[in-house]
């Protein structure tokens, strides 16, 4: 079986409404996602929903197998035994992911020791080699160094190297690389590229920087308003966007690819999850929309992806 | 590390020096003459002014202060004016009893209220959540010499399942010991352990709602190793700022608690010696609690450093 993860129908509420509504995903392995979408879409409620973590107010309707495996049906043991393994997150704005208390190393090494029988110089060496890999400078002292003596960008590092070092097999990075200058990000790419490659991994990369997308991604998901309005292959994506959401998002950037190039602001206010819009959750804000927009637009097939538009309905 | 820790203790030395004032100064004010207190109705004008001058009380207040910071300087903290044993004596079999009674209620409240505390958070408006509520309402709204009387009643008196006054020296037989400690160290602890309850359970629910707690989830740690390694551990600094501001409390209830249930500690002392105007012993134990309650106070601050690493090592350090 090749599926790594399989959203069926995913809808996650929080008391107001549903952010994430009636989602589908399929990842297979080597897959490599780029989600993308404006703030507050609901990317990283998806992120956690998939490790079952959301908040105690949050309401998960819906299906999601994970290598096969049903994991909303797991008991918390045998989800705990994938959890930081097999399935790994890298958490947005990496540096809180840290606690203050306890020593890099030792949070790096707690980890593995959760998941393998190996003796703690073991785990402290196979640390230290994940350190070195995420360009850590002097990684045997940082070991032994509390987070609040390291950098923002030295934090999420760690918090990489963390995710990174069990090889899971799916692996979902929310904003990664936000706080790394450019020469770090460079190394930290061509490090997922690697693990991805080494280990048939698959991973889910959420990003703002359409530059990482390019260069890291096989394929792009768009997300708006809690839903996937069009997933295509990278180079397709970038060259050919079909969603006016998407070519709304695209339009600021002619040279597509480049480290560093942001999202557009598009007109307009995302709607609230509370009262949505009728029919085409993004109509408020469409350059083309119609008449047919107020029903809800279906989700339409196309070579390795498709788009939820009635414009492409049509044909 | 060692800096900050090296400043607080020497800061200690200040407080202590300045509380010996205070104590002195307060005693010298306070109405009535303690050698006529001493010598009762068949004092003579020249009995009178024969024992001063024996006390040295005759001297300036300054040159008294000075003698009597010198001696305790010395270990000697002065002749009780009644019996002219040595105050240190008193002191020697006082103090180790109220410092017994005070960790065993510390111990008591501790363990009930961070863990009444941490469960409540855990299971967040569940059973036990219900149950630390209802504990703490009623340890903090009960006063402590009340709960006493009440526990004295029931337990000891109706049910005689405790000693309901009464000593035994713990070099003596140490199960009796903690046999007739039980009823005082759990009045002693009610109100404390109530107050933990509720901040344990606060600062828990904060700290399991950071960032750091669900990544620490997802990094498939064990639940008792979340909860605790990482919960209870970053709730722990403000546990122990309310520990610390309780202590006073705690001391001072001894007066109470130990005269209510016939403990012989300081507190006891302190009451006795004052009720009989005893002024080298009122001066010698009130200062003595003083210092402890000082020094445990150090010991709370020295915790801190040792729970956050922010504080021992600031970043950029
Ligand atoms: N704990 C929560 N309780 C209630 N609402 C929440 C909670 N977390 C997120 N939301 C809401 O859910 C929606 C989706 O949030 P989410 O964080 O998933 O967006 P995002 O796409 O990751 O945004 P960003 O790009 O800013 O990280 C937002 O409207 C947000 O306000
Ligand atoms: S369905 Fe209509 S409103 Fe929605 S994106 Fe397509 S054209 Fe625009
Ligand atoms: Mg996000």
């Amino acid at each position: 079986m090749s599926e790594v993860l399989d959203i069926e129908a995913l809808t996650v509420t929080y008391g107001r409404g549903p952010v994430v509504r009636a989602l589908w995903l399929r990842l297979a392995r080597g897959d490599v996602l780029g989600l993308v979408g404006e703030s507050g879409c609901g990317k990283t409620t998806l992120g956690w929903s998939i490790l079952g973590l959301l908040p105690s107010g949050a309401r998960m309707d819906g299906t999601i197998r994970f290598e096969g495996a049903d994991l909303r049906s797991l008991d918390g043991r045998d989800r705990r035994r994938l959890l930081g393994d097999r399935l790994a997150m890298i958490p947005q704005g990496g540096s809180g992911a840290l606690d203050p208390l306890y020593r890099i190393g030792d949070q790096i090494v707690e980890t593995i020791l959760a998941h393998r029988h190996v003796s703690r110089s073991e785990a402290r060496a196979m640390a230290l080699r994940q350190l070195r890999a995420v360009g850590i400078p002097d990684p045997e002292a940082r070991l032994a160094s509390y987070p609040h003596e390291l950098s923002g960008g030295m934090r999420q590092r760690v918090s990489i190297a963390t995710a990174l070092v069990l090889n899971p097999s799916l692996l979902i990075a929310d904003e990664p690389t936000s706080a790394l200058d450019v020469t770090i990000q460079a190394q930290v790419l061509a490090l997922f590229r690697d693990l991805i490659h080494e280990h048939a991994g698959a991973a889910i990369v959420i990003s703002h920087d359409l530059g990482v997308v390019a260069q890291l991604c096989n394929r792009v998901a768009v997300m708006y308003a809690g839903q996937i309005v069009e997933e295509a292959p990278v180079d397709q994506l970038f060259a050919e966007p079909r969603h006016p959401y998407t070519r709304s998002l695209l339009a600021a950037h002619p040279a597509l690819g480049r480290r560093g190039d942001r999202l557009a602001t598009i007109p307009g206010t995302v709607p609230d999850p509370a009262s949505p819009p009728a029919g085409c959750l993004f109509r408020p804000r469409c350059p083309v929309a119609m008449a047919a927009c107020c029903r809800e637009p279906p989700w339409v097939e196309q070579p390795g992806g498709g788009v939820r538009c009635v414009r492409h309905a049509a044909g | 590390m060692g800096q900050a820790i090296l400043t607080r203790v020497l800061l200690v030395i200040p407080i202590l020096f300045g509380m010996s004032v205070v104590v002195f100064a307060i005693i010298r004010l306070v109405p009535g003459d303690p050698v006529a207190a001493v010598l009762g109705l068949n004092a003579t004008p020249q009995l009178i002014a024969q024992t001063r001058q024996q006390l040295g009380l005759d001297q300036p207040f300054w040159v008294q202060y000075l003698q009597w910071l010198g001696g305790i300087l010395h270990g000697d903290f002065g002749r009780d004016y009644r019996s002219g044993h040595p105050i240190v004596q008193l002191l020697a079999q006082t103090l180790p009893v109220t410092f017994e009674l005070v960790v065993l209620s510390m111990l008591i409240a501790v363990v009930a209220g961070v863990g009444l505390g941490t469960v409540s958070a855990v299971w967040r408006g569940r059973i036990p959540d219900r149950v630390g509520q209802v504990f703490s309402t009623l340890g903090i709204s009960v006063p402590d010499f009340w709960l006493g009387m009440i526990l004295i009643l029931g337990l000891a008196l109706a049910l005689g399942l405790f000693p309901s006054s009464g000593f035994t020296p713990l070099t003596d037989d140490p199960l009796d010991n903690l046999w007739h400690l039980v009823l005082p160290a759990l009045t002693l602890a009610a109100g404390l352990a109530a107050v933990l309850v509720r901040i344990t359970r606060s600062a828990m629910l904060d700290v399991l709602d950071q960032d750091f707690l669900r990544a620490a989830r997802s990094r498939g740690l064990s639940e008792r190793a979340v909860v605790l390694s990482h919960g209870l551990r970053n709730a722990a600094v403000p546990i122990v700022t309310v520990i610390g501001m309780q202590l006073g409390y705690l001391f001072g209830a001894t007066v109470v608690i130990e005269n209510v249930f016939s403990v012989p500690g300081l507190g006891r002392l302190i009451l006795d010696s004052t009720l009989a105007h005893n002024y080298p012993v009122i001066q010698a134990s009130v200062l003595v609690l003083g210092a402890v309650f000082v020094l445990t106070n150090l010991l709370v601050d020295i915790a801190y450093t040792v729970i956050d690493p922010r504080v021992a090592r600031p970043a950029g350090a």
